[in-house]
Formats: structure tokens, C-alpha cells, sequence
């Protein structure tokens, strides 16, 4: 190209350049030379096509740039648009060179790919975690797509390793790139990356555009290769800009209801519900009007007005004005404006406006009073200065989130919503502010002092979520409403020494509030001064009624006294952790969860109190002391876990489930109006030794269940009807003397110490009752006992049984052994003869199973003496000694390998393991026995318990068939053989 | 992520219906599968896939086993990457294959 003509393409270049960087700023000028440098090329087209898509604005390609891929459609919209002109004027021209000769131009060298192999040639060039998946599957690309390969000439010398911060279009991305066309959908064009998917938008490097690689190129392909493309114009709709009628996206500053507030003098009005392409685009004259946030200034009749839309809603105060004087000035040195207003009354308002026509700062003297939604829009302004206003509507200055400074100093009153939203806000100073609306500062979360000191009314959510305030004073101030101050994470100073009342969530998850001293504070409501955790005094001598959850969490406060408190709603001090003393002298009724997790709690004084609702004082391990003499209902689980030694309630009549369930220092109790006992109450209280139930007449189930340490010294329970399921479970005691008792459900009295026990009344008993007592019972007297379940004193030693009455006796019910002597026993006549007949049978047993025991025990000796050897006919002892459990087949003799492989040692304690697993096999205890009682017992055991067992298979099987008793012995081999076969 | 119902599938070539009855076509190589997709199935993909106007959008796509070297690792259930394929009551993800 001549030099004249290089010179007269710099300068348009040039001046493209400027004005694109005049109107829509200096990186979008930039931005647009370096990827759409082909358009750059024909003067005036690339501002032209940028004004046809976007109205001007500066910025704009930071606005490209947030939304995703946005950059790669808005170059192939330019790319597209270009095309279709320029390829119309290349038609005619005729003349392009071939696209190797384009390319090389470039320095790449252009392939193109007929077969898989010459595909897979280009696989090394890629690095393992990067290939392309047309080498996964190049026959079916093949198939679909016109494949060529463009590679760097100097591709040898781009290394991956130099690339640490891969971007697509980058040397190494675009060393290697794989040039497709699908064959249908118009030839579309991928051209792959390198980098495959470790860069975005992989697939589309150079932006999809040839003549981003080389000018020509794309019409270079459609002429040489007969490929033509068809050019694809994306959707550019952006998140803050409008489409109008006539296909300009405008950025709009504010959208009120259907109305958006362009830069430029523009409003562009929405139709709710119908297309961009109805908007209407309204162009407002410079040379009279300013347009700045949702406001219209009309210079020439001197009136503030918006443009009204079907959901726009009339702001009064600059709509009032009487205007004698406005101007606009430009800001020197900067694209701002300054719009100065003169109104009657002395009104003089100053607005700066920055070069999109946003409001950004307000200065007004002389106005005392504005109306409702007054610059609720200006979200941009930063600064706000009104030395003489007194008096504002709702929602004032609502959404301005950029505003960092504020001063009202007369301000006295204000509406709802005033200031809400005020992100960056630090400082509001308003020491005449008396009376305050609904979600006064709400979320002015960088807000760190509030100081009103005349401050008299507020309304709900005050401070609500001023997550830096750390100091409040408001001393006039009588009543939090609702939800104020909550969320106030680093609130440390209150001063609000006249509150009475709070409200719901007043003051909720202060977390770093330490004192709270309200000494006239009457009513709190739900959730107030909830996860206060760091509280340590608090000071409410006139508290008199709250509501729930209240206190919730606390953890450093160590007591606490309410003098005054009558009512208490749900979880009231719940997880107080640190609370050692608890005052409440007036209260009569504590509602569910009042003090659960009070870990530290030692002193419980609510001297009037009733009733309590469900788990209150549960968790309270520490707790020593409880005065509350008049209680008389509790809930489930109250008391449970506690510290206690002794319990007294003399007025108590009725308890839920697991009452003291878990006192592990409980020793003595005393209830005597209590009736009824209910689930798992006193379960697992190991030091009980007093119980003082006269006038109970039920145990419900599982109550004293578990292994008491103690011997109980008394259990006066005169009138004890009847007894649940596993009650007095593992108790110890001299005498169990129930007069009254008539029925004993399963699973009672089981393992018990007992000497004595009188039941005069009792006439049923359920399944395992007095199973497996630990000694011997000296007399057991139930004179109208009539039916008893399974395994009634069931490997229990009775030494004198008095049972006259009889009648249904369970299985394994009232099991002999040798020792025991029935002569004692006062039973019916046919229980007895059936008890006697057992006994015989069970002394017939005991002399065949010496003999074999005899006999096992001379094997095991043998088998010891050959280590590596099973010794035959062990097989059974050794499957009592393993738990019976299946072992490998006897051999004679075994090799040496194989005897590592199977287990041929019998151990040293096999005995003593026999006769622990036949204890737990019989007994069927999980805990283990203890070993001292095994071994004084273990040969009583042995013989009474497995006489047991032999003699029921045996009485079983007494009878006409009796086909698996072995014959009696003729030889001595016989006698050998019969040993064997018993032995199994 | 999109629910769509594969309303006839011939060769590669799917024509898929969205929970509206709104028709998309699209071509989609699957890789990795015991079993072909058929009409009557589902697929739960990126919705910007099928659309025109979306910069994603391409004729065809590749997609096969959450372990291959050649597409992104994928961490959440609503990656752009990532298909559900519900094979009659099967459920198996891909994810999109690049290059």
C-alpha cells in the first residue's frame, strides 16, 4: 500500500478510535481495535455499527465483559454484521488468494484432513489432559464436518510450560488450532483451541472468526474451498440496559415501574408484558430539559416532573417546588453537572450529576418538610446534606445503597422505611429525632454509633440488621417494637434505661452485649435478647412476663433473678450453660423447655411454683439445691439428668415419662401424693436407698431399671397395685413387701438381691420375674399367686416357696436343680409332682454327663500333649469350648502346612472358656459374668445348668419313639463307641 | 439445567421436548454408554445448548464418561457441563466432551 494511502488509513483508524472512546470510553475503543481490527478498516463502520447496537455510554465494555461470553457474541454480532456488507463488495472484486497462502501469511500452515490417520497425526501436538475429542471419535467428525489443522510454523519452540495462565487466544492456544465446518447448518465454524477446555469458550477461538486470523479468510475458504458461511448475529441483551423500538439498547440509570431513566437525555417507556420492539424511545431536548435519575428538569417552565408511566408512582416534594430560578452547569474538569434550584420559601437546592445523569450528591437549605417516596430511586447518590429539614415521609432515600453521608440535624420526625438499605452509611447525626416509623436505618449494616437523645417513638424493625453498631443511646425511648436492634452481631453499649416493653426478636443475636440493665422493663415478647451469649448481668427487677426462647443461649451469664416474674413462656433460659442461680419467687408455671442444658445451674428458687411443662430442668447435672414446694404437675423428662441427692415434692401428683430418669446422685425420694409412676422415671439411679412412695399405686414400666450400687435401705410403696414391664430390675434389697400388689408385668425384679419377698396380693406375675436373683431367696410368699409366666424364678435359688394357689406355670417356670429341696415348697399337688419328676430326671443326667465330662476332660489333656495334632472324639468339647461354632473336619494327621492353616492348638483356659460361653449361652447375658462368682460357681453351674438343658432334651424326648437314645454298650468297643456318639 | 424428553431420536440426531411441549433440535454424540438413549428417555442438560441465540449453542455436541481426559471435572449438579440421562428409570451423567 502506498504511503499516502497508509497515512489516510491511520487517520481514520485514528478518528474511529476517538470516537468510539468518546462515546462509549477508552477500553471499548481498545477493545474493539484489537478484536475487530478487520472492521477498523473501513472508516466510520465500526462506530456505526456500535451506535446501531448500543446508545452510547461509557463503560460499556465493562459491562460486556461481567456477563458471561457476552465479549464472543458481541464479536461475531460486529463479525456479522460486517460480513454481510463487506462480503457483497468482495463478490465483485473476484480476486482473494488461496487460504494455505492467507494463512502462511500468518505463519501457520493449513492441512486439511480427508482420513482418521490424518487426524490422528496431530494428536501429539496436544498435551494428554488437553486432546480434543475429535480424536475420541474422528471417523463420526469426519462424517459431519470439514476438518483442517492450521499449525504454527515455529510450533516447536511454543512449550506449554510457558504458559502458565493459559488464555484461548494466546500463542500456545492458537499454535495449534482445528479449523471445522459442519457440512449442514450452514457451514457453521468451530475452530478448537489448544488448550481444549482448560480455556473458556474453547470452541470458539479467534471468536469463531476467520478474518480474525487473517483478513480474507473467510471468503478465501468460501471461494478456494467452497465453503460459505452463514454469520450468526447473537443476542446482546445486558443486564442494565433497554432495548428500545428502534433497536438501541440504552443503559438506563433508574427504572421506575415501566419507565427506565436513561443516560443522554433519553427515557425509554416499557409496555409491561409486551416487546422491546414497542418501547418507546423518548429523546428529551438538552438544550432545555435535564434528566437525572427518575427526575425531569424543565428548564424553561422551571418544574421538576417524572415521566409518568402506567406504574410510576408521582414523587410530591420536587413536583411542589415553586421554582423561580434554575440553572445547569458543567463541573469543570470532570463530565459532572451542577443543577441549582432557587424555590420560594427560600428553598435552594443544589444537585450534582455525574456524566450518566445520576444524582450523586443533594445539598438543600430552606426545606423543612419533603412527602413520601422522595428520592426513594437514587441509588447512586453518595452524600446528602439538608441543614433545616425536619419532617420526611416513607420511604425516603430507600435505595441509597452508595450513600455515605447524611445530615438532617433538625430532623425530628420521620416515616416508614427511612434510610433502609444505606449500605455504606457509618454516621447519622439526628439529635432532635423524636418520633421514627417502620425500618428506620434498616440494614445500614457499616452503622456503628446511633445516638437520638430525644428520641421518644419507633416503630418495628428499628436498626434492624446494623450488623456494626456497637453503641445505642436512646434514653427517652420507652419501647422496642418487634424485631428491633436484632441482628446487631457487635452491639456492647445499651443505653435505653426507660424501656418497658420489648417486642419479638428485640435484640436477638446481640452477641457481644454484656450488661443489660432495664430496671423498668415490664413485657418481653418471643426470641428477645436470644443467642445473647457474651451477656453477664442483666439487671430487670421489673420484669413481669415473656415470651418464648427467651435468654436462649446465653453462656456467661452465672445467675439471674426476677423478682417480679409471673409468667414464663417456652424455653426460657434453654442452654444457659453458665447459669449457677436461678431467682423466680412469683412464678407459678414454667412452660417446655425452661432451663434444659443448664449445665451449671446448683440453685433452682421458684418457691410458688405449680406446674411445669415438658424437659424443664433436664440437663442441670450440677444442680444441688431446688426449692419449689409447691409444685404439683411436671411434664415428660423433667428433673432428668440432675445433681440432686434428695428429692421431696409433697404436693405432687401427676409427672410425665422420665422423671429423674438419670439422677445419678438421687439417693432418697419422697412424693406422697404421687399416684402414678410413668415411663422410665427414676430409671438409672444407682444411689437410691430411700423410696417414699405411700400413695402409688402404678409403676408404668422400666422404672428403677438398671444396676443400683446401693443396697435399698426402704421402699414404702404400701399401696402398689401393680408393677409394668421391668421395673426393679438389678435392685438390692433386704425385703420386698408390696400388701397390695396384684400384678407384676414382664421382666420384673430381674436380678435381684433380695431375702424376702411377701406378696399377699399378688396373683399374676409376667414373663422373667425374679429371673436369675443373685442369691438365694429365703422366702418367697405369694399365697393367691396364680398364674406365672415364662422362666418365673428362673435360675433363682427359693429356698422356702409359698404358692399354695398355683395353677399356670410358664415355660422353664420354677426350674429345679439338684440342691433344691421341694419338701419346702408349698405348691399345689400337681405342680409339685411335675417339679419332683423334673428333678429325677435331671439326677439321671448328671451321672451320664460326669462320665463324659470324665471323658473330655482326659482328651483335652491328651490333645495338649500333641501340639500340632487334632485329637479325636474332641469335637464336641471343642465345640462348647468355641460357642459350638462349626470347626474344620478331625484329621489324623495333618502336615505341617496345613496345621498353620487350621486352628489345632487348644488353648491353655479351655475350661475355663467352656464354662464361660455355656454361662452366656445359657444364661443368654450380653454383659459378661463376673469372673470371681464363675469360678466359685462354676462347678454348681456346670452341673445345674447343663443337667437343665440335658434333662429337658431328655424329658423331651421320653416318650414311645425315643429313636435317638443311643443303645446301652454290650463291649467295650461298643462302650467307646456309645461314649463317642453321647459325646457329640 | 433443563429437563428435557427425547421425543424421537434418529441416528445422532434428537428432537427433544422441554416441560412447556416445546420442540428443540440438536445433535449429540453419546460416548461411554452400555446403553443408547431411545425415545421416551430424558435428558437434563444446559438449557443454553439448544438455544440458538445462546453463545453455546453449536450444531452438535460430544458427551461421554465423568472420568474422560476431555472435558472439564465436574463439581456441582447444575455445571453447564454436565447431562443426567435417565435411561428408563436409569440414571447416568455425562458431561460435555470439547474439541
Amino acid at each position: 500500500m502506498g504511503e499516502k494511502k497508509q497515512n489516510e488509513k491511520s487517520k481514520s483508524i485514528k478518528k474511529d478510535y476517538e470516537t468510539i472512546k468518546k462515546l462509549y470510553g477508552e477500553d471499548m475503543a481498545r477493545y474493539c481495535r484489537s478484536n475487530l481490527s478487520t472492521i477498523f478498516e473501513i472508516e466510520g463502520k465500526m462506530p456505526a455499527l456500535l451506535q446501531k447496537y448500543f446508545a452510547p455510554v461509557k463503560g460499556l465494555y465493562d459491562e460486556l465483559k461481567e456477563e458471561r461470553n457476552m465479549l464472543d457474541r458481541f464479536n461475531s454480532t460486529m463479525m456479522a454484521e460486517y460480513m454481510e456488507e463487506y462480503l457483497s463488495d468482495v463478490y465483485s472484486s473476484g480476486e482473494i488468494e488461496t487460504p494455505e497462502e492467507l494463512l502462511a501469511k500468518a505463519g501457520y500452515d493449513l492441512f486439511k484432513c480427508e482420513s482418521v490417520e490424518d487426524i490422528m497425526k496431530f494428536e501429539e501436538l496436544y498435551e494428554d489432559e488437553e486432546a480434543i475429542c475429535t480424536f475420541r471419535s474422528p471417523k463420526e467428525r469426519l462424517d459431519i464436518c470439514h476438518i483442517f489443522w492450521a499449525v504454527k510454523k515455529d510450533v516447536k519452540n511454543i512449550k506449554r510450560e510457558d504458559f502458565e495462565f493459559p488464555e484461548r487466544d494466546d500463542e500456545y492456544g492458537t499454535s495449534v488450532i482445528s479449523i471445522q465446518f459442519t457440512k449442514e447448518e450452514g457451514n457453521r465454524l468451530s475452530i478448537k483451541n489448544r488448550y481444549n477446555h482448560n480455556v473458556d469458550n474453547c470452541d470458539a477461538t479467534f471468536s469463531n472468526c476467520l478474518d480474525n486470523i487473517v483478513k480474507g479468510l473467510t471468503y478465501s475458504f468460501e471461494k478456494h474451498k467452497g465453503i460459505q458461511q452463514e454469520f450468526q448475529k447473537s443476542s446482546l441483551s445486558l443486564g442494565g440496559f433497554i432495548q428500545g423500538e428502534d433497536g438501541v439498547r440504552y443503559a438506563f440509570n433508574i427504572m421506575d415501574g415501566d419507565v427506565y431513566y436513561c443516560n443522554n437525555n433519553v427515557v425509554v417507556e416499557g409496555v409491561f408484558g409486551w416487546d422491546s420492539d414497542d418501547f418507546k424511545v423518548h429523546h428529551y431536548d438538552k438544550a432545555r430539559y435535564e434528566v437525572f435519575d427518575n427526575f425531569i428538569l424543565d428548564i424553561k417552565e422551571k418544574r421538576i416532573f417524572s415521566h409518568q408511566g402506567a406504574f410510576t408512582i408521582q414523587d410530591e416534594t420536587f413536583s411542589a417546588l415553586n421554582i423561580e430560578k434554575c440553572s445547569v452547569e458543567a463541573i469543570k474538569g470532570t463530565t459532572d453537572r451542577l443543577i441549582k434550584i432557587l424555590a420560594s420559601g427560600k428553598v435552594n437546592i443544589e444537585l450534582k450529576v455525574d456524566g450518566r445523569g445520576r444524582l450523586v450528591e443533594f445539598y438543600g437549605t430552606g426545606l423543612e418538610r419533603v412527602g413520601d417516596f422522595f428520592l426513594k430511586n437514587s441509588k447512586y447518590l453518595e452524600k446528602f446534606d439538608a441543614p433545616d429539614l425536619k419532617v420526611v415521609g416513607d420511604h425516603f432515600l430507600e435505595s441509597a445503597t452508595r450513600l455515605k453521608e447524611a445530615s438532617m440535624p433538625k430532623l425530628e420526625e420521620t416515616g416508614n422505611h427511612f434510610l433502609s438499605w444505606a449500605y455504606r452509611m457509618e454516621s447519622i447525626d439526628v439529635p432532635n429525632l423524636k418520633k421514627v416509623g417502620e425500618g428506620f436505618l434498616y440494614k445500614c449494616e457499616k452503622l456503628k454509633k446511633f445516638n437520638a437523645p430525644m428520641l421518644e417513638e419507633s416503630g418495628t424493625k428499628f436498626l434492624h440488621q446494623c450488623h456494626s453498631l456497637i453503641e445505642f443511646s436512646a434514653p427517652r425511648l420507652t419501647e422496642f417494637k418487634d424485631e428491633s436492634l436484632t441482628g446487631c452481631y457487635f452491639l456492647k453499649s445499651l443505653d435505653a434505661p426507660n424501656i418497658k416493653t420489648m417486642g419479638k426478636d428485640v435484640l436477638h443475636f446481640s452477641r457481644s452485649l454484656k450488661v443489660l440493665d432495664l430496671p423498668y422493663l415490664t413485657t418481653m415478647g418471643d426470641n428477645a435478647l436470644g443467642e445473647c451469649g457474651e451477656v453477664e448481668t442483666i439487671n430487670l427487677p421489673s420484669l413481669r412476663s415473656i415470651g418464648n426462647n427467651l435468654f436462649l443461649d446465653v453462656k456467661q451469664l452465672r445467675e439471674a433473678s426476677f423478682p417480679a416474674l409471673e409468667n414464663v413462656c417456652t424455653g426460657f433460659f434453654y442452654s444457659a450453660n453458665a447459669l449457677k442461680k436461678f431467682y423466680a419467687p412469683k412464678i407459678t408455671k414454667l412452660e417446655d423447655n425452661c432451663l434444659v442444658f443448664a449445665w451449671s445451674l446448683e440453685e433452682f428458687n421458684a418457691e410458688n411454683l405449680e406446674e411445669v411443662g415438658e424437659s424443664c430442668l433436664s440437663k442441670v447435672p450440677m444442680l444441688s439445691s431446688l426449692d419449689a414446694p409447691n409444685l404439683k404437675r411436671a411434664g415428660a423428662g423433667f428433673l432428668r439428668d440432675n445433681g440432686l441427692q434428695e428429692v421431696v415434692f409433697p404436693l405432687l401428683q401427676n409427672v410425665g415419662d422420665s422423671f429423674m430418669n438419670d439422677s445419678k446422685e438421687l439417693e432418697s425420694i419422697a412424693l406422697p401424693s404421687l399416684e402414678k409412676v410413668p415411663h422410665f422415671a427414676f430409671q438409672h439411679t444407682p444411689k437410691i436407698r430411700k423410696i417414699y412412695l405411700p400413695n402409688a399405686k402404678t409403676l408404668v414400666g422400666h422404672n428403677f431399671e438398671e444396676e443400683i450400687d446401693e443396697k435399698i435401705e426402704s421402699i414404702n410403696m404400701t399401696n402398689l397395685v401393680s408393677v409394668g414391664y421391668r421395673c426393679f430390675h438389678s435392685i438390692a434389697t433386704e425385703k420386698l413387701n408390696f400388701p397390695n400388689l396384684e400384678y407384676i408385668d414382664s421382666g420384673c425384679f430381674e436380678y435381684v438381691h433380695v431375702n424376702t419377698v411377701e406378696l399377699p396380693s399378688l396373683v399374676e406375675v409376667g414373663n422373667d420375674c425374679f429371673r436369675s436373683c443373685w442369691n438365694p431367696i429365703e422366702k418367697f410368699s405369694a399365697e393367691k399367686l396364680e398364674r406365672v409366666g415364662k422362666r418365673f424364678l428362673n435360675h433363682s435359688d427359693a429356698i422356702n416357696l409359698f404358692a399354695p394357689k398355683l395353677q399356670e406355670l410358664g415355660e422353664e417356670a420354677l426350674t429345679v436343680n439338684m440342691d433344691t429341696n421341694l419338701a419346702s415348697w408349698v405348691l399345689p399337688d400337681e405342680v409339685k409332682r411335675e417339679l419332683t419328676r423334673r428333678k429325677k430326671l435331671l439326677v439321671k443326667a448328671e451321672k451320664i454327663d460326669k462320665r463324659n465330662f470324665a471323658i473330655n476332660e482326659a482328651k483335652i489333656k491328651e490333645a495338649k500333649s500333641m501340639p500340632n495334632v487334632r485329637a479325636k472324639g474332641t469335637r464336641a468339647k471343642e465345640n462348647f469350648a468355641f460357642g459350638g461354632k462349626d470347626k474344620p473336619k478331625n484329621t489324623a494327621t495333618q502336615t505341617s502346612q496345613e496345621s498353620k492353616n487350621t486352628n489345632t492348638e487348644i488353648p491353655q483356659n479351655a475350661g475355663n472358656t467352656y464354662r464361660n460361653n455355656l454361662f452366656n449361652r445359657l444364661f443368654g447375658r450380653e454383659t459378661k459374668p463376673n469372673k470371681e462368682f464363675i469360678e466359685d460357681n462354676a462347678q454348681r453351674l456346670f452341673q445345674q445348668n447343663l443337667r437343665n438343658e440335658i434333662g429337658n432334651q431328655l424329658s423331651e424326648d421320653l416318650g414311645p419313639t425315643k429313636k435317638e437314645e443311643p443303645k446301652k454298650p454290650q463291649s467295650k468297643q461298643q462302650t467307646k463307641h456309645h461314649e463317642e456318639e453321647l459325646g457329640k | 439445567m433443563k429437563k428435557y424428553h427425547i421425543f424421537e431420536i434418529n441416528d445422532k440426531k434428537l428432537t427433544l421436548r422441554d416441560e412447556e411441549g416445546k420442540e428443540y433440535k440438536t445433535e449429540i454424540f453419546f460416548h461411554d454408554l452400555e446403553e443408547e438413549p431411545k425415545a421416551g428417555d430424558t435428558i437434563t442438560m444446559y438449557e443454553g445448548l439448544v438455544d440458538t441465540n445462546n453463545s453455546d449453542y453449536f450444531p452438535f455436541y460430544e458427551f461421554g464418561g465423568m472420568d474422560s481426559i476431555y472435558g472439564r471435572k465436574i463439581d456441582s449438579d447444575t455445571h453447564h457441563d454436565l447431562m443426567i440421562l435417565d435411561l428408563g428409570g436409569k440414571e447416568i451423567r455425562l458431561k460435555r466432551f470439547y474439541g
